[in-house]
């Protein structure tokens, strides 16, 4: 009996993490804008065709970009950014 | 196959003082009366041998090993359980209440409590404004593969970045080194 209430329960915190997190993710999608919305689409169309090596290449890059310091990560996205403007005025 | 062999006819005025014979439960004088007459009467004495040989195999209590007892137990034990849930039937409708139905609400409460979290954090837009566009689930499986897919171009290009980073840096401390230095004009 107490087994299957812990188990119930389980599932039902589970089903609730679960949907959290896809809250979470369907808020960061409404939130983007239309042309940051067409960039992620554009990347997992990318995504898809990519080899595997490739794939996990990106996995590890993504992987370490996430352990890096803020302060560095904030800088180096701010840096990005200028570049893209750049390309995109030229 | 010889405990089933019928017993010898005694004297019927006989039988039953030879069973209380048999037993020890006659009187002196009956007792007397009854060694009188087994002297003479051979069928008497051959029925009195019957019951000396089928009596004590029916009166034995035979020796039960322990599992019997414990299955006899639970077998009373079961039997005593199905009388009563044939009494008090209408108790099994909400037995399953008890059991696996209050789990099984615990979870649906938890299944509203989403949707209501749901709903209240996306404004109804999630379920009132139809999307235009299908989006992978892949996407939206959670935060954190919406924000890899939309950091893709970056990462691709983190190596330069941070050696641009790094150059930078390195620079911004020789400078600022040589500006410390005495006699060095920034």
């Amino acid at each position: 009996m107490k087994r299957r209430t812990l188990l119930f329960l389980a599932l039902g915190l589970f089903l609730l993490l679960s949907a959290q997190s896809a809250t979470a993710a369907d808020d960061g999608w409404r939130h983007l804008t239309p042309t940051e919305k067409e960039r992620v689409l554009r990347n997992y169309r990318r995504w898809q065709n990519l080899p595997p090596q490739d794939k996990e290449h990106l996995r590890e890059e993504w992987n370490r970009w996430q352990r890096l310091p803020k302060e560095r990560r904030d800088r180096l996205k701010q840096r990005y950014n200028e570049q893209r403007r750049g390309r995109d005025r030229d | 196959m010889k405990n089933s062999a019928p017993l010898e006819t005694a004297c019927k005025q006989y039988e039953e003082d030879l069973v209380l014979h048999y037993y020890g439960e006659n009187g002196d004088n009956e007792r007397r009366r009854v060694e009188q007459h087994l002297t003479s009467c051979h069928s008497c004495r051959r029925f009195l041998g019957d019951l000396q040989r089928v009596l004590p195999q029916m009166a034995g209590a035979e020796e039960m090993p322990q599992a019997f007892w414990d299955n006899y137990y639970r077998e009373t034990v079961s039997k005593l359980a199905e009388q009563e849930e044939r009494k008090f039937w209408w108790r099994s409708l909400f037995n399953p209440m008890r059991t696996w139905m209050a789990p099984a609400f615990g979870t649906v409460a938890v299944a509203v409590l989403v949707v209501g979290l749901v709903i209240g954090k996306g404004n109804l837009r999630l379920f009132v404004e139809p999307r235009g566009e299908s989006i992978p689930r892949e996407i939206l499986a959670d935060q954190n593969q919406l924000e890899f897919f939309e950091s893709m171009d970056m990462l691709e290009a983190l190596d330069r970045l941070e050696n641009q980073d790094d150059q930078k840096t390195d620079t911004t401390n020789g400078e600022s080194n040589r500006a410390e230095l005495p006699g060095v004009v920034a």
